[in-house]
Parts: structure tokens; C-alpha cells; sequence
């Protein structure tokens, strides 16, 4: 078993990009078969996943030296501990946002568009990920991120809609900052230490001269810190997020920022572990934390409230590296593995009550917990998970951050815990709000759209005057027919052009939220097991010495 | 082998790193692009002057091992040429499809930047209700010192007369006692009627003159207290004014703001639907 384990190291990204692969081969035909290619490959990366994290769990580091060329010469995937955790994760989440968006695209009567543009760019995300996630070079680190951004860049302005372009115009511009930082720190790097092999590089960069590892160090920061959406490097989030389809904004919310987080604790602890730059981390978190929340509370859009909540929650994962102790980094591995479930789980919420009450506004949303007590529900347990309600694993993760916080003793770090119950019962509040407005509150009269009722993107082809007259091309307006007339809805579809809102819910929408939110429970339910894991995922981070001798087993030359 | 790069890639790099960054700052996405394909074109040279001088293609057989160049940088390029190649591309779509939609390719503004911008309007309209009630207050205190210094005013005058009826008081009884001793002297007890006639009529007189300026005392406090009561309803009068102005002021704020909310949620569709 144990020497059989490395094989599967790869397969997370090489599964669903050949998938991918095939299915643009493919093209819109055979769509039933083409729906369980993608389901059936995200669930046998779930399952590698699964196999990874008890293995890794039992055998230590697993590595495969891409084509056999050894490292420090080949690429080498490395799955350790946090690795195989993240990608267990992702792969859950990456199912559920799956069967989701197949629910709303049945739901929503359109075949073509998600067939030939999100399953394919969808899975290409999914292994940009995993590839981020297993990376041994710096380099490939690069590369994942890169296909990963790639493919958000097609997620985020899927449908091209007026909205989305200008949404994702700020997002791959800043994206594509990051990535040229990222790519000049890299470059730096090898020039600095000669070698992008992390584990190479482990043994090199304190070799380097003590100012040039400080710039090093602060570049790689800066670009992680942009995808990480860490303050004051946040400000593009809460504006493209909102924007995307439900599903996309989900798996965004939840995974994206959290590779950023992913790399941030790759490079502090194997690479830079003097911890020099960590009362700026700390104060970065803090700012990261009160901000966010603070922008939360000013919103009353549930995605753009649920956006700033996450730039919010970003600050904890990275107050638990700032740390840099062993209970910090347990504590931010396990509430990156918490967060990641339960943003993901209330975006889709927020798509199934756009989908019951026709808005994700909630100065139009009234009285949702008499009309639809599943989705007041499914909505009630992650919410008050995120805002950290005993016994939940929201919870639990704050509590471990702040018993490091408090461990470590310092003025600052006492500071941080501090700005850290704020911070959560802010969220508390935020949350409430939603909860008050859209789900207790009567319904004010007129004020919620009937079931019925057709959320519309009207593109402006549809008038052939307007596509190269640039003076009368004023965007789609997003129109809704009703017999209650109302004037303005946005609607989140996948490429299509409708969502006509109901009663009666996609059960695949529900199913695949209410998994999310049950897996979320599981984190609270199995809290003992999995911290126990993330203690020693992060006692491993520390060591670094079992991750260096799984990628050169005869030690670094 | 020489592992110290040439002077000219260096300044090469820096030269195109720095004009792409100026064009990553523009608003228009097709000069972004084209800052992006200069910045990643400086980066990829960067890379190569890190492998150090040029050498012989790094096959073995082919070229000795001292005179190889360094193959790696070349292998990171190549990769990165190829992502720049793919965002290019997506950029360029995503620069067309804005030019159909909104005849530019300009970057939109932030939709929370432009929410900031429209709360400062509202800021300005609230600093001039607080301007406005700033003034009226500053009135009612000009006017309440006003009042209280005519009363005090009432109040010296009222001593000063006070006084000046006490003197005259003093003045009748001195004249009294000087003409009663004038009368002692003069004709003894024939004038003692005459003498108790007068006294009678002083004292009456001082009684009567007593009684006006008390009379007249009594008037001014009337006066007073009819002042102070009027002066009492127009501060009142004022304060309800004021209340009423600050009211309306409210009231076309609010309309402002409604109306600034619905216009921009029309100009922005979606974006701002609900959002505010």
C-alpha cells in the first residue's frame, strides 16, 4: 500500500484536466453522459483525496518525480499532510458546487452553454487547484495558480453580460499583478538561491544574504496576499465576486483565496520560518479582519455582505500563520478546511434563495422563513458556523486561534485576539441582519417577487442595431416580466439568459447545499480526529525535515 | 563559466517593466493588455540574464558541460510565454466585448468606489442642514443675551429710580425738620397748629409721591414681566421655526437621497441593484 500511495499524487490534476480534455472534445453532445464524466471524475478525485490524507496521515510525504527525472532537475509533486487535507476539501466542495450548477442548469433549461464552456473550464479550475495544492517547485506552484486563474478568468464573465466585464475586468487586471509579482519573485529567486525545488530551497534560501531573502520573502507575500485577498490588497474582491453565478461565486469564494492562504503557509513555513515578517503579518490579519467585517455590516446585498465576510475570515487563517506556532498554524489549517465548507455552503444558499424569493437583496426580501423553511435552514446552520456559535467548527477554529494567540503572549497577539472576538461578533451581527430581513421579517407587501416570476439578462444582441452601434449599445438591462411589473433583477444564470423562480426547488441544488452544510457539521462532529490531524500537519510544516527527505531521500546536493 | 548577466539585459528589463506598469495605470483595457505583454516580456528577460551568460544549446554530446547554457530559465520562459499568450488572448476578447457592449474599453468604476463618491454628496447636504442649524442657534443666543441685557437695563433703571425717591424721601424730611425748628424759633405755640397743619401736608405729600413712584414701579414690572412673556413666546416661536426648517431640511435630503439611489440604480442596472 505504502509504495503503491505516491501514484495517486498526481491524479488530482492529471484526472480532471484530461476529463476537461476530453469533454471540449467532445463538444455539446451526449450531455447525460458528459454530466457524469464530470460528476464521476470529481468523485474519484474526492476518493484519491481521501486515500492521500490517511495515507500521508500514516506513511508520511508522499512524492512523484514528474517523468522520473529526480528532483532538484524534474517537477515533483508532493502531497504532506496539509496538502492532502486541502485537496480532500477542495475535491468535496468542487463535487457539491458540481452537482449544484448541473441542478440549476437543468433547472434552467440550458444545455449548451454549461456543456461547452463551464463543465470543461470548471475542471480545468478544479486541477489548477489540486496542481497548487501538490506542488513541489515554486515554478509549478506558478503554473497551478496560473491555470487556476485562467480558467476563474473564463468562470467569472461567463455570458459576457455588461455586469460581469466590468467585474472581471478588475479582477484579471489585479490577478494579473499578482501573477507578474509572483513570476519576477520566482525569477529572483532561482537567480538569488539557483534552484525553484521547494525543498531545494528550504536548505539554500538561509543561505542567501539575509536582506535579498527579506525581498524574496515580501514579494512572494505580496502576490499570495493579493489572491488571498488580504488587506489592504482585498478591495478587488467584494466587487467581482457578487457578480458571478452562484455556483462560481461559491467555488471562488470558498477555494481561490484559500490557495492564496495555501501558498502563504507553503513558503512561511518551509521556506522562511525566522518568522521576520510576522508582526506585519499580524497586523495585516487585524486590518484584514476589522475592515472586512466592517465593510460586511455596511451592505445589504447578501453576496456582496457574504463577500466582505470572507475578506474578513481571510484575516484569522492569516493571524494562525502570523503566529507561526504550532497551535497557530493547527488552528489556521483547520479553519481554512472550516472556512472553505461554509462560505462555499452559504453561496449556494444564496443562490437557492435568489432562486425562491427572485432578489439577493435584502431590503426585497421578506418573510422566507415561512416560505421556504429548507432553505431557512440551510442557510441558519452555516451562518451561525461562520459567525463561530458553540459547538460549531466555526467555533472551534476561533478558539484554537485565540488559545494560540493568547499562548503566545505578546502584547500584539493579545491585540489580535481581541480584534478577533470582535471581529466574530460583528460577523454575528451581520449574519443576524440577513437572518432578520430576509427570513423573519413579514413580507412587505408588493415588495417580494411571486414564484413565477422570470429573472431576466436581456443581451443586447438581441437587437441587431445596437451590436457595432457603440453610441445605442448601453449594456443589457436586466429586466423582469411579472405581472406585478417590476423593474430591476439581476439573475445569476450560467450562460443562459433566465431563472424563473418557484416554489419548488432543484432537488440537486438542495441536495448539493444541503451536503455542504452537513459536511460542514462534520467538521464540528469529528473535531477531535481532525484537529488531531491538523496538530500534526502543522508539527510536520515545523519540522520541515520530513518534507525535505521525502524529495531527496539521499538528502539535498 | 561567467555567471554575471550583461549590463543591457538589465536595463532592458527595468526599461520595459517600468513602461508596462505606466500602462497597467491607464483605464483603457487594450493599453492594460499591452502593459501586461511589456511587463511579462521584461520578466521574461529578467529570467533569462538569471541563467547567466549565453552558452552552448545544453545537449548532451553536443556541447561540453562547462559551455552549456543554463536550460532551466529557458524552460520557465518558455512556460511563461505561453501563459501571457493564453491571458493576452482572453484580455483582447474580453476588451472587444466591452467595446460592443458600452462602445469603450475602459475600465468600469468600482461600484462601492462610486457608492463612496455618492455618500459624500449626501455628506455635503448633511453638513449644510448642520451649517443651517448652527446659525439659527447663534440667532437665539443673540437674541436671548439681547433680552437679558434690556432687563437688566429695567433692573438698573428701577434702582436708579428706587434711589433717587429715597433721596427725595430724605430731601422732605430735612426740609420738614428745618422748617419746624424755623417755627420753634419764630412765634412759640401760636404757630404749633399751623406747624402740625404743615407736617400733616408734608407727610401727606411724601405719602402721595410714595404711593405714585410705587405705582409707577408697580407699571414697570407689568411692563417687565409683559416683555419677558412676549419675548418667552417669540424664543418659542424661533425654536419651532427652527425645528420646522431642520424638519423640511430632512425631509429634501431624504427626497435627494431617494432620488440619487433610483438614478443611480437605473444607470447601473444591476450593479447597484439592491446594493446600497
Amino acid at each position: 500500500m505504502a509504495d503503491i500511495l505516491h501514484y495517486l499524487v498526481p491524479l488530482p490534476v492529471v484526472l480532471p484536466l484530461f476529463t476537461a480534455g476530453l469533454k471540449l472534445a467532445i463538444g455539446t453532445r451526449l450531455a447525460r453522459l458528459q454530466r457524469a464524466m464530470s460528476v464521476a471524475a470529481l468523485t474519484a478525485v474526492l476518493a484519491i483525496g481521501l486515500v492521500l490524507l490517511f495515507g500521508v496521515d500514516a506513511h508520511g510525504p508522499q512524492v512523484v518525480h514528474v517523468g522520473e527525472w529526480g528532483a532538484p532537475i524534474g517537477i515533483a509533486l508532493v502531497a504532506d499532510r496539509l496538502s492532502a487535507l486541502m485537496v480532500t476539501v477542495s475535491a468535496a466542495i468542487t463535487l457539491g458546487v458540481l452537482v449544484y450548477s448541473i441542478g440549476q442548469g437543468l433547472a434552467d433549461e440550458d444545455e449548451v452553454a454549461p456543456l461547452a464552456v463551464f463543465h470543461p473550464t470548471y475542471l480545468i479550475l478544479v486541477a489548477g487547484v489540486s496542481n497548487a495544492f501538490l506542488a513541489g517547485d515554486l515554478f509549478n506552484l506558478y503554473v497551478g495558480f496560473e491555470i487556476l486563474l485562467t480558467a476563474s478568468y473564463v468562470l467569472l464573465t461567463i455570458g459576457g453580460t455588461h455586469a460581469r466585464i466590468r467585474a472581471g475586468a478588475t479582477y484579471v487586471v489585479v490577478s494579473l499583478l499578482s501573477s507578474l509579482l509572483f513570476l519576477i519573485a520566482v525569477g529572483l529567486t532561482y537567480a538569488a538561491a539557483g534552484t525553484v525545488n521547494l525543498a531545494q530551497l528550504a536548505v539554500r534560501l538561509p543561505e542567501v544574504p539575509a536582506e535579498l531573502g527579506l525581498v524574496l520573502q515580501v514579494m512572494l507575500l505580496a502576490a499570495f496576499a493579493i489572491k488571498a485577498a488580504v488587506f489592504p490588497l482585498s478591495a478587488w474582491l467584494p466587487d467581482s465576486y457578487p457578480t458571478a453565478p452562484a455556483p462560481v461565486t461559491a467555488v471562488f469564494a470558498g477555494l481561490l483565496t484559500k490557495v492564496g492562504v495555501y501558498a502563504m503557509i507553503r513558503t512561511q513555513t518551509l521556506l522562511f520560518p525566522d518568522g521576520r515578517v510576522d508582526d506585519l503579518l499580524m497586523w495585516a490579519a487585524l486590518a484584514t479582519m476589522v475592515v472586512g467585517i466592517l465593510g460586511a455590516v455596511a451592505q445589504t446585498d447578501i453576496k456582496r455582505l457574504l463577500s466582505f465576510t470572507l475578506v474578513s475570515h481571510i484575516g484569522y487563517m492569516v493571524f494562525g500563520i502570523a503566529l507561526g506556532s504550532a497551535h497557530g498554524l493547527a488552528g489556521a489549517v483547520y479553519y481554512v478546511a472550516h472556512h472553505i465548507t461554509v462560505q462555499t455552503g452559504l453561496f449556494l444558499v444564496t443562490g437557492l434563495i435568489e432562486r425562491r424569493g427572485g432578489s439577493t437583496s435584502m431590503t426585497d426580501l421578506g418573510g422566507l422563513a415561512r416560505l421556504s423553511p429548507l432553505v431557512a435552514i440551510l442557510f441558519f446552520v452555516p451562518a451561525m458556523n461562520l459567525a463561530g456559535i458553540p459547538p460549531l467548527s466555526g467555533f472551534l477554529g476561533k478558539l484554537g486561534l485565540m488559545q494560540a494567540g493568547v499562548q503566545a503572549g505578546t502584547p500584539l497577539a493579545y491585540t489580535l485576539v481581541a480584534g478577533s472576538v470582535l471581529t466574530s461578533l460583528l460577523t454575528l451581527y451581520a449574519i443576524a441582519r440577513v437572518w432578520n430581513h430576509a427570513f423573519w421579517r413579514a413580507p412587505a407587501a408588493g415588495a417580494v417577487i411571486a414564484p413565477g416570476t422570470v429573472l431576466e439578462e436581456t443581451e443586447e444582441d438581441e437587437s441587431p442595431t445596437s451590436a457595432f452601434g457603440p453610441g445605442e449599445a448601453v449594456g443589457p438591462s436586466s429586466r423582469v416580466r411579472t405581472p406585478a411589473a417590476r423593474t430591476v433583477a439581476r439573475a445569476s444564470t450560467l450562460g443562459g439568459r433566465r431563472i424563473v423562480t418557484s416554489t419548488s426547488l432543484p432537488a440537486a441544488m438542495v441536495g448539493a447545499t444541503a451536503g455542504l452544510v452537513l459536511l460542514g457539521l462534520a467538521f464540528t462532529l469529528f473535531a477531535g480526529p481532525l484537529i488531531g490531524y491538523c496538530d500534526r500537519a502543522a508539527a510536520e510544516l515545523l519540522a520541515r525535515a520530513p518534507y525535505i527527505t521525502a524529495v531527496f531521500p539521499g538528502g539535498t546536493s | 563559466m561567467n555567471d554575471t548577466p550583461t549590463l543591457l539585459l538589465v536595463a532592458v528589463t527595468g526599461v520595459l517593466v517600468a513602461v508596462g506598469v505606466m500602462l497597467l495605470l491607464e483605464r483603457s483595457l487594450t493599453r492594460v493588455l499591452l502593459g501586461v505583454i511589456l511587463m511579462g516580456n521584461g520578466i521574461n528577460l529578467m529570467i533569462l540574464s538569471t541563467g547567466g551568460t549565453a552558452g552552448g544549446p545544453p545537449l548532451l554530446g553536443l556541447t561540453p558541460e562547462s559551455e552549456m547554457a543554463d536550460p532551466l530559465p529557458q524552460a520557465m520562459i518558455l512556460t511563461a510565454i505561453v501563459i501571457t499568450l493564453g491571458v493576452t488572448a482572453f484580455l483582447l476578447a474580453m476588451a472587444y466585448r466591452s467595446w460592443q457592449l458600452q462602445g469603450n474599453d475602459d475600465v468600469q468604476d468600482d461600484a462601492e468606489d462610486r457608492r463612496i463618491a455618492f455618500g459624500g454628496g449626501r455628506r455635503e447636504l448633511r453638513r449644510q442642514i448642520r451649517r443651517q442649524r448652527r446659525e439659527l442657534r447663534a440667532e437665539i443666543r443673540t437674541q436671548r443675551a439681547d433680552l437679558r441685557d434690556r432687563m437688566a437695563a429695567q433692573d438698573r433703571r428701577e434702582a436708579a429710580e428706587r434711589a433717587a425717591l429715597r433721596s427725595r424721601m430724605l430731601a422732605a424730611d430735612r426740609e420738614l425738620r428745618a422748617s419746624l425748628r424755623a417755627g420753634g424759633r419764630g412765634g412759640a405755640g401760636a404757630d404749633d397748629a399751623e406747624v402740625a397743619q404743615r407736617i400733616r401736608d408734608a407727610r401727606q405729600a411724601r405719602q402721595d409721591s410714595v404711593a405714585d413712584l410705587r405705582r409707577e414701579v408697580e407699571s414697570c414690572r407689568e411692563g417687565l414681566r409683559e416683555h419677558r412673556r412676549i419675548d418667552r413666546e417669540t424664543e418659542r416661536e424661533m425654536r419651532r421655526e427652527l425645528r420646522r426648517r431642520v424638519r423640511a431640511q430632512k425631509r429634501r435630503l431624504h427626497t435627494a437621497i431617494r432620488a440619487e439611489r433610483e438614478r443611480l440604480a437605473r444607470a447601473e442596472d444591476s450593479d447597484l441593484q439592491g446594493s446600497d
